[in-house]
């Protein structure tokens, strides 16, 4: 039995079926599986060892890569956190640009190298009518028109070969509806991480209106050049005290030679050291100025004297601040008034004179009248005492002669009472006091009661007001308009309405009537002392009634004036003026 | 072993290959690592030594004892060789492993280069009455793995009952019993 066959053997061999040699074999094969076993014992604890010592640098590794992952895991939140953040930061910021790149009143672009738009803003549709697709695509020269594309195209490229950033690039575009818009354009070039240029991002502000705003000023401040040189009074730019530009008229009026020796003058080089008044010229002269520059125009007078003679004279200033270009200055006009200052004086004088006249006339007048009274009284009364003995010794014509010196001293007699009367009214008036006038007119209807009972006249009247006068002459004032109203009566008895309110700062009264009317030719006349429109058989009276009234009215401050047409009856105004009143 | 002038040592393409597979069957050097190391070898080309010493130190560095791994290597590598490879047209029985080794035969079928660097793996002697052997190895190769080789090439054929490999006194030179 060999050793394999003993192997397979299903039942362990008895002891006498086994020899020598078989059981040496059997010693080798279990001696040969020992040694195979004690290799794979070495094999595998060798394993077993390395997989221990592998878990265990695994444990080590899996603690350590815990902690380094606790601490990554940290500073990842962290990031993570930081980072959510920056992205939150980044997106508002974002918001905040594109609003404010879409709210903005600019338009904002970007062109590729080509200069093709690639990005537009939605503000384009305000400024040139285009939606930002619309010109995604085009140029900025294909928004212009011909001439001027070609023109812009040429600087446009030497910008872009200097790859350098450009602004206020002023340039003509044609908005979709054909308006032509200004733009100011101002741009950077854009390059990417490696240095690469890729175009320009820019901004576009409409200047149309401001254009044209500028323009106005330009034309505006080219016609006031035109003006300050060709003007007819002197004028002065001033910075401060002193004169930045003269016109032709100034330098010639202060004795200068040229526009260029007047320039950096003040107005102390042209005035004597003290005004009229006593006041030195600079002081003076900075006050003016201070107020002018504080917004007040100033208007006065200012003693001048000319540079190469010395010879004063008056001028009449106007100063005022003006703005030119954005910035202000002094505008000085001044007028060469010594000839209207010589008429002013010489008018002042013939007032003088004249008012010392009227006063004599008056004076005249009054003592004229008044002394002529009583020789006059005297040639009456002795002709009428002279008519009276003696008519029937004489003869006819002696009579008539007599009687014609009686009607002629009597008239005589009530001219002089009606010139006393119009002298008193200038020198013998009462002081003005609060005059209720429904007091005058009742007073004066007293007075003028048989007239209205002879005419059948109807006088009526609203409530009329209280005024600052003469009592007396508003009587004398107001019984000659309603005495005159009832006695040029016409057909109809008289209807006469007196009115009278307070407007501003004067009463104005009216009485009208129904008479005979006057023509508008005598509407002048009929206030010049004994100036009569009919004969004094028809109509008595001297003609002094409204004479007397207008010098009243005149004394009052006020004016006197009719209103008529013939055969329709007159009105009468009259005002009182309250200031003049109360200053008397 | 070739006698050529060569300046470099060159080891066959089928060594490297059946050294890395034996670590794959074993899974001392496991998955993708292992596919790597032997990706670009090619079975009939010669490549230079360093491969096959870099792939042992692999072993070396990764174990604490690595002196059975790199025996079991060896022993696994020669049994995949006599199995798979050209082993069985090569030798009938165990003791032939032996006498393929006479006069670095075997070695020189696998390693070429100058002397002076490959060295020598000879059968110096052998009784098989005995059932004893020496074989010499100057060969840069981990004497741990040439142990094993020993022991794997003397025990594919599987006629011996048992084999014993010792170098434990020189380990330049491999005591061998066996029945």
């Amino acid at each position: 039995m060999n050793l394999k066959e003993l192997l397979n053997l299903k039942t362990p061999p008895k002891k006498d079926d086994l020899t020598d040699e078989d059981i040496a074999k059997l010693f080798i094969k279990y001696k040969g599986l020992l040694k195979k076993l004690e290799r794979d014992e070495a094999f595998w604890s060798a394993t077993n060892e390395n997989i221990k010592r592998a878990y265990e640098k695994l444990d080590d590794l899996v603690e350590e890569r815990t902690i380094e992952l606790k601490t990554v895991n940290k500073q990842l939140q962290l990031e993570l956190t930081e980072r959510k953040k920056a992205e939150k930061m980044l997106q508002e910021s974002e918001e905040r640009f594109r609003s404010l790149i879409e709210t903005t009143s600019d338009w904002i672009w970007e062109v590729d190298q080509n200069g093709i738009y690639t990005y537009s803003s939605p503000k384009i549709i305000d400024i040139l009518g285009y939606r930002p697709e619309e010109i995604i695509g085009k140029t900025p020269f294909d928004l212009m028109p011909f001439d001027e594309a070609d023109y812009v195209k040429k600087i446009f490229q030497s910008i872009v070969q200097s790859q350098k950033p450009f602004e206020l690039l002023e340039n003509m575009n044609q908005h979709k509806d054909g308006r032509l818009i200004t733009l100011e354009t101002s741009g950077v070039p854009i390059f990417d991480k490696n240095g690469e240029f890729q175009g320009y991002r820019g901004i576009d502000r409409d200047i149309t209106e401001r254009k044209k705003a500028e323009e106005t000023i330009r034309e505006s401040e080219e016609k006031f050049k035109g003006i300050f040189d060709f003007a007819a009074d002197a004028l002065h730019l001033m910075v401060g005290d002193k004169f930045i530009d003269n016109n032709q008229k100034a330098i010639q009026m202060y004795g200068y030679k040229t526009k260029e020796e007047m320039l950096g003058t003040t107005p102390m080089d042209i005035s004597p050291e003290r005004q009229p008044d006593g006041q030195l010229s600079s002081e003076k002269a900075i006050q003016y100025i201070q107020e002018a520059l504080a917004g007040k125009p100033q208007i006065f007078y200012w003693k001048h004297k000319r540079r190469d003679t010395g010879e004063l004279f008056d001028v009449e200033v106007m100063l005022s601040s003006i703005v030119l270009g954005g910035k202000t200055y002094l505008l000085a006009s001044e007028r060469d008034i010594t000839e209207r200052m010589k008429a002013e004086r010489e008018l002042k004088r013939t007032m003088e004179e004249l008012k010392i006249s009227n006063e004599e006339l008056e004076q005249f007048a009054y003592v004229a009248s008044h002394d002529l009274q009583e020789p006059l009284r005297m040639v009456a009364s002795f002709t009428q005492l002279l008519q009276q003995r003696y008519q029937d010794k004489l003869d006819q014509d002696a009579n008539e002669f007599i009687n014609f010196a009686v009607d002629g001293a009597t008239r005589m007699q009530g001219l002089i009472n009606d010139l006393l009367i119009l002298s008193r009214v200038g020198t013998r008036g009462n002081p003005f006091k609060a005059t209720d006038m429904n007091i005058i007119l009742q007073d004066v209807l007293d007075n003028v009661t048989q007239s209205i009972k002879e005419t059948d006249a109807t006088i009526t009247n609203d409530p009329l007001p209280v005024v600052i006068a003469d009592d007396s002459q508003m009587i004398q004032l107001l019984q000659n308009l309603i005495s005159n109203a009832i006695k040029f009566h016409g057909g109809e008895p008289p209807r006469i309405h007196v009115s009278g309110e307070v407007k501003a700062n004067e009463g104005i009264f009216s009485v009208k009537d129904n008479g005979i009317g006057i023509d508008s030719k005598y509407f002048e006349k009929i206030f010049v002392i004994f100036q009569r429109l009919h004969k004094k058989e028809k109509y008595g009276g001297t003609g002094i009634g409204l004479a007397v009234c207008k010098k009243i009215v005149q004394r009052h401050g006020g004016k006197i004036w009719v209103e008529s047409e013939l055969g329709k009856g007159s009105t009468f105004y009259f005002t009182i003026n309250k200031t003049k009143a109360i200053k008397e | 072993m070739s006698k050529g002038k060569m300046k470099k040592l060159e080891v066959f393409g089928a060594t490297i290959q059946g050294f890395v597979n034996a670590c794959k069957n074993l899974n001392i050097v496991a998955g993708s690592k292992a596919t790597e190391l032997i990706s670009d070898i090619e079975v009939n080309r010669w490549y230079p030594f360093e491969r096959l010493r870099n792939i042992e130190k692999i072993v070396i560095e990764s174990y604490e004892n690595a002196k059975p791994i790199l025996e079991r290597a060896g022993t696994e590598m020669m049994l995949t060789w006599y199995k798979f490879g050209p082993g069985k047209q090569i030798i009938d029985n165990g003791v032939d492993f032996l006498k393929f080794q006479s006069g670095s035969q075997g070695y020189a079928s696998v390693v070429k280069g100058p002397e002076n660097l490959g060295g020598s793996f000879e059968l110096v002697k052998i009784d098989i009455n005995k059932g004893n052997a020496l074989i010499h190895s100057t060969t840069p190769f981990n004497k741990d793995l040439e142990r094993g080789i020993i022991i794997g090439g003397m025990s594919a054929p599987g006629d011996l009952d048992y084999i014993d490999v010792t170098n434990d006194e020189d380990e330049h030179y491999f005591n061998i019993e066996f029945h």
